[in-house]
């Protein structure tokens, strides 16, 4: 068992005074088989707030700011408790997780490559887990992690075209073979050690159980992440999604640090 | 009838007067235009409609069961019933919906049913509106003014009195409604459907709101008066579709929708008339399923017949498909409205062969349907009577049960060719009367 | 009812104060059109100034064509009566449908008087249908914040144009009068400030016009 300190802080500076402003925040870790909560603040800097949970499970904090403001702070901080050797229960996963979605489709490009590796590898026999492990083998190996290249709504066909991109663009391409490979996958949005943004990796069900695969840093999802969502893709799992009344640029602040509690 | 036709000019004269109209954008400007009526109703003895009424309900009964299913337990994908790509492969799923069951358990409360009559007289259902279907309000004041125009028509008769529409209407929101009041949510005056959305919010006594007035607080809906006072509202029958419903779960840009207003509805403080995600129980490919939907959940043999459909993805159908391809009448399920039908008949040889292997390649893609002659309907042309094709569509009202509107919107093309009755098209609109005895 | 939202209560006070603006001044002109036949051909250009609208106007003829027909004219009795047609269709479920067919014959009528070479029996009746719009609301809509909101724009406008056109101190006033009669039945909030100036000028001897327009014209602020 081990026990992680998480700080997610982020800001907003708006360069107008805005109104009637809705938000909705993903912030606070799961409660899973593999993680429990031990202690937990959540800080909105307005308090008419209110607590729901959304059709792919995940805990979101909702509410409204009506009056004028130009800037817009949350932060969620806590301790939690990582059992590496116990995995997210499942037995019935969501069937959608199977089907792509437009940040996830395949085009013949992406058809091409992997149907090399699926006969280089013999992908046919292998089990799912094995499958997901190789195909983040290789994204890690022809993808070039470079910030800017990519956006929020570039999908994974045009990030693999460039061969280029952040967590994000790793985990759709990744998703967008796993898919297309019949294993049911899903996009994961949490914190991890040494890591000062959010970040972004892919989980598989395999027999009801939930394996964790973060293609950007090679590495099977061990004890240094914290899961907050999950979801089809980017879209399920937007960490603040926010609704305005006014015509203002904003800057977004996000620091995020975990640390082991020893 | 014919005492009413001598009254045609004073029934289009009363329809102007309270500004029957529908409207369209021309080169990205709003125009209104009145919405053409023609005096000669269709006419549907009373036999024939209890056999419609039966069939409807339990039609619709049956698909807002299988809604329920769908986003809940999913028995019908797990008994295998209905391949699971056909739902999650459409673009009507809505993941967002999964595990919601709304207010009393009921999706589609206003469910609009197009049917066609075919030469042989025989009644086939041609598709089914569970997201937002309109058209209720025409014939609902034609009637109204009709019996203004033409009095005698009525007393000598005996017509089912279709002017019960708003209160079957109230009804339905008043059985859903979680406390509060009853809201009629429009896009606003430049939607093609205002006149309904303002007829009907009249007629039932609810407040007709544009997104601007309706307020999301402390997981409740309220809307927002001039002093400041704020009232809670129970029901909302939305004229807007999921996509702009709310911008915080579906399109981000949408400005006609309320922010939250999903999750208030997720959390059960208010019902959505109908219910978001209803898109996957409408969808062309799932229409092949509806027979079997009826049998499942009712264990009932289904009463109307769809017009005869054929699924490529099925490998017998796909054989009768290629075989008969010239005279069937094929549709993309991936398209909306008119779009991606194509009549097997009209293409080339070379379209012909192309279309076959799109169809080899992408079965799941397309439905194919026998082409159903219509029986053409009587229509006032000038002082001459003309034969053109119309549908109808049928409201089927879900409260504590379905109930089914005695009266309904008889579509008619102006054009002789053409088998295209939308209103947007130029063609024009009928009463349905519905005898008693 | 009984429940209405900002927007509404400002459509129907603008309703009330289009429809004033229509049915008031197409009783002024009808006058000025019959000044103009043969006594006082000029007269428009006063006209405009003092209705501070701005002469696009070449002649007396084509002053009666353009300022009562012309749609793309902003400031034609024509586009007022638009104006007050937009406010009155999303006020459907609150005036009812039979009220808003007036509005909608009134719109019909504009249409035929345009194309008549002899309009004014035509414009004649888009009066007729204007007073009967207004009968028909007092006669079918019980509610009285809805009624009285309708007539404090009413009112309003009518004070409005009296000031423009310079009419007499006592109409003014009675015109003020109702203005808080009605406003106070409506529940409306009276901006202060401009609710004493107003009352102020109405007062002194030598009203300040132009003082006094821009109080009215900001009485009310939603």
């Amino acid at each position: 068992m081990k026990e992680l300190h998480f700080v997610y802080t982020t800001k907003y500076q708006f360069s107008n005074l805005i109104n009637s402003h809705h938000y909705s925040l993903r912030i606070v870790p799961m409660n899973t088989e593999r993680q429990k909560i031990k202690h937990l603040w959540t800080e909105v800097d307005r308090d008419d707030k209110t607590e729901t949970v959304d059709a792919f499970g995940n805990h979101m904090i909702i509410g409204s700011i009506m009056a004028p403001h130009d800037t817009f702070k949350f932060k969620a901080e806590g301790n939690v408790l990582i059992d590496e050797t116990a995995f997210e229960k499942d037995e019935e996963p969501l069937a959608i997780y199977k089907y792509p979605t437009k940040l996830t489709a395949m085009d013949k490009n992406m058809r091409e490559f992997l149907n090399e590796l699926s006969e280089r590898y013999g992908y046919d026999s292998m089990r799912p887990y094995d499958v997901s492990y190789s195909i983040m083998k290789e994204i890690y190996s022809c993808m070039e992690y470079v910030q800017g290249i990519t956006d929020v709504l570039t999908s994974a066909s045009e990030a693999f075209k460039y061969r280029k991109g952040v967590c994000q663009d790793y985990a759709h391409i990744m998703l967008a073979f796993l898919r297309e490979r019949g294993i049911t996958a899903r996009y994961v949005v949490g914190m991890m050690m040494g890591e000062g943004v959010s970040h972004a990796w892919v989980e598989i069900n395999e027999n009801g159980n939930w394996y964790g695969f973060d293609p950007t840093n090679d590495k099977v999802v061990d004890g240094d992440y914290i899961k907050i969502s999950h979801g089809r893709d980017y879209e399920n799992c937007i960490v603040s999604k926010g609704h305005f009344l006014g015509a203002a640029e904003q800057t977004q602040t996000i620091e995020v640090r975990v640390e082991e509690v020893r | 009838m014919e005492e009413l036709n001598k009254h045609v000019n004073t029934v289009n004269h009363l329809l102007a007067r309270y500004g029957v109209r529908f409207g369209i954008y021309k080169n990205n400007t709003f125009k209104e235009q009145l919405f053409p009526f023609d005096t000669i109703p269709r006419i549907i003895p009373k036999a024939e409609f209890d056999y419609l009424d039966k069939g409807l309900a339990q039609r619709v009964t049956a698909l807002n069961l299988f809604l329920a299913d769908i986003y809940n337990e999913k028995k019908i994908l797990k008994d295998k019933i209905i391949p699971e790509d056909f739902v999650y492969s459409s673009s009507g799923y809505l993941p967002e919906c999964e595990g919601i069951m709304p207010p009393k358990g009921v999706f589609s409360h206003i469910s609009g049913i197009d049917l066609v009559q075919g030469d042989d007289e025989k009644w086939y259902v041609l598709e089914d509106n569970l997201r937002v279907p309109s058209g209720a309000s025409y014939p609902l004041i034609a009637r109204d003014l009709c019996r203004k125009a033409s009095p005698n028509t009525f007393s000598h008769n005996h017509i089912e009195d279709n002017r019960n529409y708003a209160e079957l209407l109230k009804k339905t929101m008043d059985y859903v409604n979680t406390g509060g009041i009853n809201v009629i949510l429009t896009p606003g005056r430049y939607n093609a459907a205002f006149f309904e959305h303002s007829y009907l919010a009249e007629k039932t006594g609810s407040i007709l709101a544009t997104g601007n007035d309706l307020v999301v607080e402390g997981d409740r809906l309220y809307y927002q008066e001039y002093d400041g006072e704020k009232m809670q509202v129970g029901a909302v029958y939305r004229r807007i579709s999921d996509d702009y419903l709310d911008p915080m779960t579906f399109v981000p840009e949408s400005v006609i929708g309320i922010p939250h207003i999903f999750d208030v509805y997720k959390k059960g403080n208010v019902a959505l008339l109908n219910a978001p995600g209803n898109g996957i129980a409408d969808d062309k490919g799932i229409y092949y399923f509806v027979p079997k939907i009826i049998k499942y959940y009712l264990n009932e043999e289904p009463i109307l017949n769809n017009a005869p459909t054929y699924l490529p993805f099925y490998e017998e159908d796909r054989k009768y498909v290629l075989e008969n391809f010239e005279k069937l009448v094929i549709k993309d399920v991936a398209e909306a409205g008119g779009y991606g039908v194509v009549f097997g008949k009209d293409l080339s040889k070379e379209e012909v062969a192309d279309f076959k292997n799109k169809i080899i390649s992408e079965p799941r893609r397309f439905i194919a349907q026998e082409v159903i002659n219509f029986l053409d309907l009587d229509v006032l042309d000038g002082d001459k009577i003309v034969k053109r094709k119309a549908d109808l569509r049928a409201f089927v009202l879900t409260s504590d049960k379905a109930e089914v509107w005695k009266s309904g919107l008889t579509r008619f093309s102006r054009n002789p060719d053409s088998a295209i009755v939308n209103s947007s098209q130029g063609g024009g609109f009928k009463d349905t009367w519905v005898l008693s005895q | 009812m009984g429940i209405i939202s900002i927007e509404k209560a400002n459509n129907l006070m603008w309703l009330g104060r289009y429809s004033e603006r229509v049915f008031t001044t197409l009783k002024r002109y009808e006058n000025s059109f019959d000044m103009m036949l043969d006594m006082k051909p000029d007269f428009y250009i006063e006209y405009c100034e003092r209705l501070n609208i701005p002469n696009v106007y070449t002649s007396a003829d084509d002053f009666i064509r353009k300022y009562a027909y012309d749609t793309d004219n902003e400031d034609s009795i024509f586009s007022n009566l638009y104006r007050a047609y937009d406010n009155a269709l999303v006020m459907r479920d609150f005036i009812s449908s039979d009220s808003l067919a007036y509005i909608e014959m009134a719109v019909f009528e504009m249409k035929k008087a345009r194309v008549s070479d002899s309009p004014l029996i035509e414009l004649q009746i888009v009066r007729d249908n204007i007073l009967a719009f207004w009968g028909c609301i007092d006669d079918c809509v019980d509610d009285i914040i809805i009624r009285n909101l309708i007539k404090v724009g009413r009112r309003i406008e009518r004070l409005d144009l009296c000031l423009r056109h310079g009419d007499e101190k006592q109409e003014l006033k009675r015109h003020f009068e109702q203005i808080q009669l009605y406003g106070t039945r409506a529940r409306v909030q009276f901006d202060k400030l401009n609710y004493y100036k107003l009352a102020y000028e109405l007062e002194k001897p030598d009203t300040d016009y132009k003082v006094a327009i821009e109080a009215v014209e900001n009485l009310i602020k939603m």
